[in-house]
This record gives structure tokens, C-alpha cells and sequence, in this order.
């Protein structure tokens, strides 16, 4: 075997559903499909038409097909994407044939061109509804296209023993025709925690790391992967070493998820009475049931980003009012912080168009956007007012660099509370407000921005990239994205130092409060609040359950008075193994032993 | 033929979207009647048998609709129609 020069790749994405797992891998190639610019003649319209109505029925018997092979007791979820689409492929037809075939007779069109265009109107339409799922419009259309074309969907009818999917993106369509008995886990090129690879890896509780850019070309039929969902990373061709390796960390893994079940319903208390609140960071309202079967207490950040993404138009004040009150009421009475919009940097709308910019991160975003579209600003800032009526919410500022752009924020929050009471709609008056601090800036006016607000929050993913002017993403300066560097850590006790002397609280929102690596220099800097993904809850809470403060301080204090981020990362892990010994074997397991 | 007119307000956490809409043309598949949908303040009919149609109303939480049946079946469709319009669960 000449793969041996090859083996043990490692891949780094996304962690979006947790579990480990390994299997041959099966790739699934995009086709790319043509649409012929030029006319038929006049004799071929006929042959066209037909051609438009065998795949509408094909592709209405496709699902049909599926839908008959569907065991009994399958995920809800996943029949009930199944059923939508079967309507749809029954539908689709009724609003586009009539007009795909009159351009298909008057201006000569091919039949995929004509359906390709009446497909983009109505999804056109449909864009503008609030309510609609245009994504899986589009998928359907997809299908009844390819059909016409003659590129066949993957029908995993060759798959015998269960394997790892591979593919650049799955659509619903897609996921829906996967037999589930033989799929052990996805790996995709594209994607996000939000994406519908994500959510469909988490219904059916299978590993999946998305974000991984030379994935498709990297990994060819067959050949053995290990999927982590747990880190997010893709292991291609692994060596026996490897294998064994994993095969361990994946029964750890899983008896350690049994294990923290248990801490689901106790506080993160530390053993001298301490307590920490741990929250969830959340992007949609269907991750509130995670945070409580993770045992969370409440939302350290809501991110509004999404409702706003991928559309061609704005939401509504009543839309956004809709969505926030929704979570807000399911995580009743536990808090929930909905921070606004952070929009801008890699991520800009669709319905917007902004400048493109030399340095979007150093640009127009987040409230520096918001603070110049006082119409966006206001529709939200009402809709989450409205929101706090109905639970325990707090509203949040990102990207804060300065006292005089809070103030501003400050100011159009307040005449978001004018017009509501002049409409007469119910608000919470007594509504907590925080600040995140994300900017270098802001953590070194802390005295200014104090008396403004209730509580701050430490935005550490951007607060370590613009600290170190480094962009974790860029593969040559990643080395300098640590947020242990003693440069980060001095930012971060200032900001508790100066709000705790205001009697302010402040919590961490970034990645760091997951990692149990910092757990125990966090609660040794007195952080109030931690903030995560709601799968790592359990982990921290184990650990901030088995530390005292007492013992935690002076190793907060040392770890602040070392002037290397290795030295201090190495200094936690002695003190993190030795105070709660099970975490042994996840610092170990960071990298294959040699 | 019996023809049944009701106007009633969407409950539905995130509106008519894509779960109650796909219940609600499910639960008029096979009912003997016609039945249509449309917002009380705009007033354009469309067909609630059709998924599509259904979802282009782009219906919000609170907004009134009115519901006109026709045939046969035109009470179960009624009945139906307001049983999924009041369904407060989202997805």
C-alpha cells in the first residue's frame, strides 16, 4: 500500500453535531446543469412539453418511492420534510406548467430553460412572503430540473455497509432520501451550525463537522474517515494507531455524555458556594430545547443575525417581535439576552447593499452599522422591547468601542421606548442593558461605559483577534490567536475589576468560556457568567462543580503574572488535572501520541 | 350547495409557516368541498389545498383570515381549518 504517505490527514471544520465515528467514505459530486440559451425549432415544442411533464411526474414518483420505503417510527422531523416535499412536487407544477410551456411554445424555449426561469419567479415570490421556506421550493425545483436533464440525485441504492457521507453541501431533498441505517455521520465542505446539514445531523443524532474548504477533493471513494463531532475534525485514511486512538476517545466521550446528564439539574456551583450562571449562545429558536436537556440556566446570547440572512428583504418590527417573544417565552423564567444586530465583517444582508470595504472587520458592522440605519436599528430594538413583556429578557450592544457610541445606542434605545409608549404597547421599563465588549478600546474605558449599563459581555473570539490583530481563519497568523495571551487576560480583568467596582456583572460569551482549559482561570478572574454552545454546558459545569474560588484566585493570579501564553497554558492544565482529575484524559487526547 | 364563511386569526407561534401549512393542505386533502384562505385586509382568495398557495399568503401570528367553504364537506373543513389556525405550538 503507497497510502501509507497519505494516512492519518487530518481535516479541521466545525464541530455542528457531537459523536465520534468512522467508516468508508461515500462522495457525493456536484453536477453542474446546463441550460441551452438558444430556440428549438417550431416542430420540436411538442417533444419539449412532454419532455416537462415526464419529469414533473417523475419527480413526483421519486417521492413517492421514498416516502413508501419509509420504515415505521422514523424521525418526525424527517417525514415530515418528506410529506412537505411531496405536496410541493405536486404543486410546483400547478403554479409554473402553464407558463413554462406557453415560453416553451411562443418563445421557443428548451423545457429546463423555460422551467428554469418560471422556478426563479416564483421563488422570487415567495422570497418576499415572511412565512415561507423557499429553500425547500427550491430544492424541489432542483429535482424536477435534474430529472429533466438527465443528472440523476444520488439514490444510495449502492450503499451496503453504513458509511460517512461526504459532499459539498446536502440540501433537504437530499437528507430526506438518505437511508438512515446506513448513514454514520455527514462531513461537508459548506455549511454552518445553522445550515441543514447541522440541524438534520442533530435530529438524527449522527456526528457532523461542516466548513471543511478541500474536503471533496481530499477524500476519495471508500477510503476509511473518522468523523469527531466532538472537536470537528475529519481524520482521511487513518493509521491503525489513529483508529485505536479514536475508538477510545469515543467511548470516553460517550460515557462521559451519560456521566454529565447528571449535573443537569444542579447549579454551576463551586465547592465554597460560589456561583457561576452558565448559559447558551443560540442562533435559532429551535435550540432552546437543547439548552434545557444540557441543563442550561437561560441565553447569554441570542444572536439576531440570522433572522436577517438569506432573504431578499428586511424583517419586519412584528416578524422579529414574533421570533424573540417565541424564545423568550419558551426559556421563561430563565433569562434571555438578545443581542442586536451584529451584521457586517463576513457576514453582510442580502436585502442590503453595502460598500464592498478594503477590511469588512475593521469596517462598518455590527453597531457601528446599526447606529447609521436607525430605521433597521429601531424595527429591532421595538420588536425586542415588545419581546420583554413577555419573560426575562436583557438587550445587548455588540462591537462597543468607545463611550460616545454607547451613549448613541443608549439614545435609540430610548426612543424605541417613546413610540412604544405612545402606541400604547407593553414593554418592561426596568429592562437590563449590557455592553460587549469586543474592541481593545472599550476593555480600557471601562470607567466611562460602567455607569451606562447593567452588565458587560466579553465578545473573546473577536476581543483576541482584534487584541492581537490576528484572523484565526488565516492559517499563517493563527499561531497568534490565543486567548491566553497575557495581553487578552490583562483586557478581560480590567473589565471585571472596573464593573464589579460599579457593582456591574460581566459574563463571557466566546468560545473560551467552552473550553474547560480556561474554566478554572475564569472563575479564578471572578467571571459572573459563562456563555456557550449548549452541548459543552455539562463539561464546565462538572468542573466549575469540583473547584473552590478559594483555590481558584491565586491561580487566576499567578496564571496574570506569566508573561507567555505557553507558559500559562501549561500552568492551567498541572492545576486543571490536578483539582478535578477526570479531565486527564481530554487534555491527553488533544493530538494522536506519537 | 352549503357554502360556510368564518373569519378567524393565525395563533401559530412563527405564523403559517411551513409545518402548520403543510398540516393544514393534509387535512383538507380528500374532503369533499373547495376551500379558500385569504387575509381579511387584503382579500386575495387563494386555493387551501395548495401548499404553495398557502404559503404565499405568508401569514403572520395574529393575522385575521378568512376562511370560505364550499361543499360537501364545507363544516369539517371549517373546523379543520380553525383546529390547525389555533394550534399555538411552532416547529
Amino acid at each position: 500500500m503507497n497510502a501509507a504517505s497519505n494516512s492519518d490527514l487530518e481535516l479541521r471544520g466545525l464541530a455542528v453535531s457531537l459523536g465520534i465515528t468512522r467508516g468508508p467514505a461515500y462522495v457525493l459530486r456536484e453536477e453542474g446543469m446546463h441550460f441551452p440559451a438558444h430556440s428549438i425549432t417550431p416542430s420540436q415544442v411538442d417533444h419539449e412539453i412532454e419532455r416537462l411533464d415526464r419529469a414533473f411526474e417523475e419527480t413526483i414518483r421519486q417521492i413517492e418511492q421514498l416516502i413508501s420505503k419509509q420504515a415505521a417510527g422514523e424521525k418526525q422531523l424527517v417525514d415530515e420534510i418528506v410529506d412537505f416535499h411531496h405536496m410541493l412536487a405536486k404543486d410546483i407544477p400547478r403554479y409554473t406548467g402553464e407558463r413554462t410551456k406557453k415560453l416553451i411554445r411562443e418563445n421557443l424555449m428548451y423545457a429546463e430553460t423555460a422551467f428554469h426561469k418560471t422556478l426563479q419567479d416564483l421563488i422570487g415570490v415567495l422570497g418576499r412572503s415572511v412565512v415561507s421556506r423557499d429553500e425547500d421550493v427550491a430544492d424541489i425545483g432542483q429535482q424536477i430540473l435534474r430529472n429533466l436533464t438527465g443528472k440523476d440525485l444520488a439514490d444510495f441504492e449502492d450503499i451496503e455497509e453504513p458509511v460517512i457521507l461526504i459532499a459539498e453541501d446536502l440540501s433537504p431533498s437530499l437528507t430526506a432520501r438518505l437511508p438512515r441505517d446506513k448513514v454514520l455521520a455527514f462531513a461537508t465542505t459548506r455549511g454552518s451550525r445553522t445550515s441543514h446539514t447541522a440541524i438534520m445531523a442533530r435530529a438524527l443524532e449522527i456526528p457532523a463537522v461542516v466548513g471543511l474548504p478541500s474536503l471533496v477533493d481530499q477524500v476519495k471513494e471508500g477510503v476509511h474517515v473518522i468523523v469527531d463531532g466532538d472537536r470537528g475534525r475529519v481524520i482521511v485514511n487513518p493509521s491503525e494507531r489513529a483508529v485505536l486512538w479514536y475508538d477510545r476517545r469515543k467511548e470516553a466521550s460517550e460515557k462521559r455524555a451519560e456521566d454529565q446528564l447528571r449535573y443537569r439539574t444542579l447549579p454551576g456551583e463551586t465547592t465554597d458556594g460560589f456561583i457561576l450562571e452558565l448559559k447558551a449562545n443560540i442562533e435559532l429558536p429551535e435550540e432552546v430545547e437543547a439548552i434545557l436537556a444540557y441543563g442550561g440556566d437561560g441565553i447569554g446570547l441570542y444572536r439576531t443575525e440570522f433572522l436577517f440572512m438569506n432573504r431578499s428583504d428586511l424583517p419586519t418590527e412584528e416578524e422579529q417581535f414574533t421570533a424573540y417573544r417565541a424564545v423568550v417565552e419558551s426559556m421563561a423564567p430563565k433569562p434571555v439576552t438578545i443581542r442586536t444586530l451584529d451584521i457586517g465583517g463576513d457576514k453582510f444582508l442580502t436585502s442590503f447593499s453595502a460598500p464592498k470595504e478594503m477590511n469588512p472587520f475593521m469596517g462598518w458592522r455590527a453597531i457601528r452599522f446599526c447606529l447609521e440605519q436607525p430605521e433597521i436599528f429601531g424595527a429591532q430594538l421595538r420588536a425586542i422591547l415588545r419581546a420583554s413583556h413577555y419573560g426575562n429578557l436583557s438587550i445587548m450592544f455588540p462591537m462597543i468601542a468607545e463611550v460616545r457610541e454607547l451613549r448613541l445606542a443608549l439614545v435609540a434605545l430610548e426612543n424605541a421606548k417613546t413610540e412604544l409608549r405612545e402606541r400604547g404597547i407593553p414593554f418592561n421599563e426596568e429592562v437590563e442593558i449590557g455592553a460587549m465588549i469586543e474592541v481593545p478600546s472599550a476593555a480600557l474605558v471601562m470607567e466611562g461605559l460602567a455607569p451606562l449599563v447593567d452588565f458587560f459581555s466579553i465578545g473573546t473570539n473577536d476581543l483576541v483577534q482584534y487584541t492581537m490583530a490576528a484572523d484565526r481563519g488565516n492559517e499563517r497568523t493563527a499561531y497568534l490567536y490565543d486567548p491566553l495571551h497575557p495581553g487578552v487576560l490583562k483586557l478581560i480583568q480590567n473589565v471585571v475589576e472596573v464593573a464589579h467596582a460599579a457593582g456591574k456583572k460581566v459574563s463571557v460569551c466566546g468560545e473560551m468560556a467552552a473550553e474547560i482549559e480556561f474554566t478554572l482561570l475564569l472563575v479564578g478572574m471572578r467571571l459572573d457568567e459563562l456563555s456557550m454552545s449548549p452541548i459543552a454546558i455539562p463539561a464546565v459545569k462538572r468542573l466549575i462543580r469540583s473547584i473552590s474560588l478559594l483555590e481558584s484566585v491565586p491561580i487566576a493570579d499567578d496564571a496574570l503574572s506569566m508573561t507567555e501564553p505557553e507558559m500559562i497554558r501549561d500552568y492551567l492544565n498541572e492545576k486543571t488535572r490536578h483539582v478535578a482529575p477526570w479531565t486527564v484524559e481530554l487534555f491527553d487526547s488533544e493530538e494522536i501520541p506519537a | 350547495m352549503e357554502e360556510l364563511k368564518v373569519d378567524l386569526t393565525v395563533m401559530n407561534e412563527e405564523g403559517l409557516h411551513a409545518r402548520p401549512a403543510s398540516q393544514l393542505v393534509q387535512a383538507l386533502q380528500g374532503m369533499e368541498c373547495q376551500v379558500f384562505l385569504a387575509k381579511v385586509d387584503d382579500g386575495e382568495e387563494v386555493d387551501a389545498k395548495s401548499i404553495l398557495g398557502v404559503m404565499m399568503l405568508a401569514a403572520e401570528r395574529g393575522t385575521k383570515m378568512s376562511v370560505r367553504a364550499k361543499g360537501k364537506d364545507s363544516q369539517k373543513a371549517i373546523e379543520a381549518v380553525s383546529r390547525i389556525l389555533s394550534e399555538k405550538g411552532g416547529s
